[in-house]
Formats: C-alpha cells, sequence, structure tokens
C-alpha cells in the first residue's frame, strides 16, 4: 500500500469515529513532509490511540513512549520522526502541555539540522499560547 | 520589593489555589532539604532527591514552597508526566557538584562523564528544572567551591569515591536549599546569585519567624 493510500485510510478510519480533532491530526500528518516512511504506521497508530484517549496526562505519556519507540527502532530516521512529530503538533489548538511536552522532549535535538526550524516553529506557537493563557 | 508572604506552608495554604510547580524547603537546626511541590487537580505531591533515591509521592512532609513563575500552572500535567520519567530512571549519588547537567525527557542524565549522577536534593531539583524550561534556570557559574564550609571536602570525596580530582574539581559547586527556595522570588531567567544573595537572609528571616524561631 502506497503511503498516500494509507493516510487516506487513516482518514476514512478517523471520520468514522466522528472526531474532528482527529481529521485536524491528520491533516497535520498529510501536511508533513515525510522523507522516510518506514516509521508512518507506527505514527498513525500512535495518532490514532492519542486522539482516543482523553485523559491528559495519559495522552503525554502516550508521546513520551512513542518518542521510545522511535528512538529505539528509528533505523537512523529517529530526527525525521521527530521532526513530523514536531510539526504535527505545531498548533494552538493543542493544549499547553501537549505543546511543551513535544518541547521537552526535542530539547536534546534542538540545534540538529533537521529538526531545529520544526522546533523553533513549536516553540513560537508554544510563547504564543502560553501568553496568553 | 518581591513580596515574602508568597513563601507558605505546603499543604495548610495552598487549598485554593490553581495547579501550580512549588519549590519546596525544609529547615531545622541540623538540617535542610529542597524538593518540588506539586499540586495537580486538588492533588499534592513531592518529587525530590532524599540523598538516596528518588521520591515521587503524595505529600507527607511539610515544607516552606514557593510557586514557581516560570511554569504555567497549564503545564503542571507536562511537568508531572516528566517528572514520573525521571523518576523511573534517574540513579542520582549524593555529592556537592552541579555544573548545568539536566534530565531529559528519557530520564537520562546528561553529564559529565567523569563525574556520573552526582548531586545534591538541590542539584537534582535545578537538573529537573533545566531539562524542562527552555531557558537555563540559573547562572551555576556563578556559584564557586566556597559555597560550602566543609573543610577538604572534595579531596576526601574524590578518594572516597575513586574520582580523579582534576576532572571533577570545575563541577564542585554547592547551591544551598534555602538559596532555592530564595530564586522562586524571581522569574526572569537565567536567575542569578546576586539576586538570590539580595534576599536570601530576607527568606531565611521569614521562615524562622514563621517557625518560631
Amino acid at each position: 500500500m502506497t503511503l498516500e493510500a494509507r493516510k487516506l485510510e487513516l482518514i476514512q478510519l478517523l471520520a468514522a469515529e466522528e472526531r474532528p480533532s482527529a481529521l485536524d491530526i491528520v491533516e497535520q500528518v498529510l501536511r508533513t513532509d515525510v522523507s522516510d516512511n518506514d516509521q508512518q504506521p507506527k505514527l498513525e497508530s500512535y495518532l490514532k490511540k492519542y486522539n482516543k484517549e482523553e485523559n491528559l496526562v495519559d495522552k503525554l505519556s502516550m508521546t513520551y513512549q512513542f518518542a521510545d519507540e522511535i528512538f529505539e527502532h528509528s533505523n537512523g530516521n529517529t530526527h525525521d520522526i521527530l521532526k513530523e512529530l514536531l510539526l504535527t503538533f505545531n498548533d494552538k489548538k493543542f493544549h499547553l502541555s501537549e505543546l511543551k511536552t513535544l518541547l521537552v522532549i526535542s530539547k536534546p535535538f534542538k540545534a540538529h539540522e533537521t529538526i531545529k526550524e520544526a522546533r523553533a516553529a513549536l516553540l513560537s506557537t508554544y510563547q504564543e499560547k502560553k501568553a496568553n493563557a | 520589593m518581591l513580596d515574602l508572604s508568597a513563601i507558605i506552608k505546603s499543604g495548610e495554604d495552598s487549598g485554593s489555589i490553581a495547579d501550580f510547580v512549588a519549590l519546596g524547603y525544609q529547615y531545622d537546626d541540623r538540617y535542610s532539604h529542597a524538593a518540588f511541590i506539586i499540586q495537580y487537580e486538588g492533588d499534592l505531591i513531592e518529587f525530590h532527591y532524599d540523598g538516596f533515591g528518588v521520591v515521587y509521592s503524595a505529600l507527607l512532609d511539610t515544607y516552606f514552597q514557593k510557586i514557581t513563575q516560570t511554569i504555567h500552572p497549564d503545564e503542571v500535567p507536562a511537568f508531572i508526566v516528566y517528572c514520573k520519567r525521571i523518576k523511573e530512571k534517574a540513579k542520582p549519588i549524593y555529592g556537592y557538584f552541579y555544573s548545568g547537567e539536566f534530565y531529559d525527557s528519557e530520564g537520562n542524565y546528561l553529564m559529565n562523564k567523569d563525574l556520573g549522577e552526582r548531586m545534591t536534593c538541590v542539584g537534582f531539583c535545578l537538573n529537573v528544572l533545566k531539562g524542562f524550561l527552555e531557558e537555563d534556570y540559573i547562572d551555576y557559574t556563578d556559584w564557586g567551591n566556597e559555597t560550602h564550609t566543609e573543610p577538604d571536602y572534595l579531596q576526601s570525596y574524590c578518594k572516597r569515591h575513586q574520582l580523579d580530582m582534576s576532572k571533577v574539581k570545575a563541577s564542585h559547586r554547592r547551591v544551598t536549599p534555602l538559596e532555592y527556595l530564595t530564586s522562586g522570588l524571581f522569574s526572569d531567567l537565567p536567575i542569578r546569585k546576586f539576586q538570590i544573595d539580595s534576599r536570601k537572609d530576607d527568606v531565611k528571616e521569614y521562615v524562622l519567624n514563621q517557625l518560631g524561631v
């Protein structure tokens, strides 16, 4: 199955759940430039579970667990997946703690060429949201 | 002048306040200690390094606390999950050392390899803050080895733990629990030692008055 077909399938799956926020997340994923598709099924699976979870602390724990997975089984594309995650969550509609968690996870890599732009953009969104919270 | 009345006893006075992360300080004649006091959805939690291990539990002890303005109430869930990650993996060893290390999101300690995971209770809290905040919490270079009064501490510590003194000397410093509490009065980062020095005697006097000493 091609990446586009897999994304379409994910959209249909999430749409069937009638969760607008899930569609928003998928839209973010579609806007993302994916340079390596090995982790895409894992990302999709994580986002789907993430969207179903309602407890914020549990959602954040899931993000850490997903980060664990990409760091442990990345085949050298850790930073690409991390970038994708940063782009996916770069939206003020997310809770401040959701934005902050991605910033904490990516902090050790903030100067890395692959992610620094995406992280800076997320940081800007976070700062704006925090200032208005 | 920064208002010291924002320093309160944990648990006794914070019931009506929204979620927060506070800097906690315990003091008696022989002992002082630093911790985080966290309030989330009405529950009070203490998170600290007690010299033996990392503690994350319901609040059992009484601390003097100052809510830090560096962590927004909406960031408390993120802070809690980050603390739990550290609790799972951190293995600190007690010692008067700090040189800007921090815990990453995996709970791994990003450190001076010659030194290992050596810190005080305050060093632990500073490491946690450094990993969580975008900016450095304090400018640790303001503190030197004059910040404790134990003679020959470094020499005897290195001998006892088989450390090469020349390789760890630069990290030898102590930020005190009182300085940690006092840092809560400031929010522009990094906090400098001269700022803390300007208020720590007032804070000490305030705490002693509260204790009736």
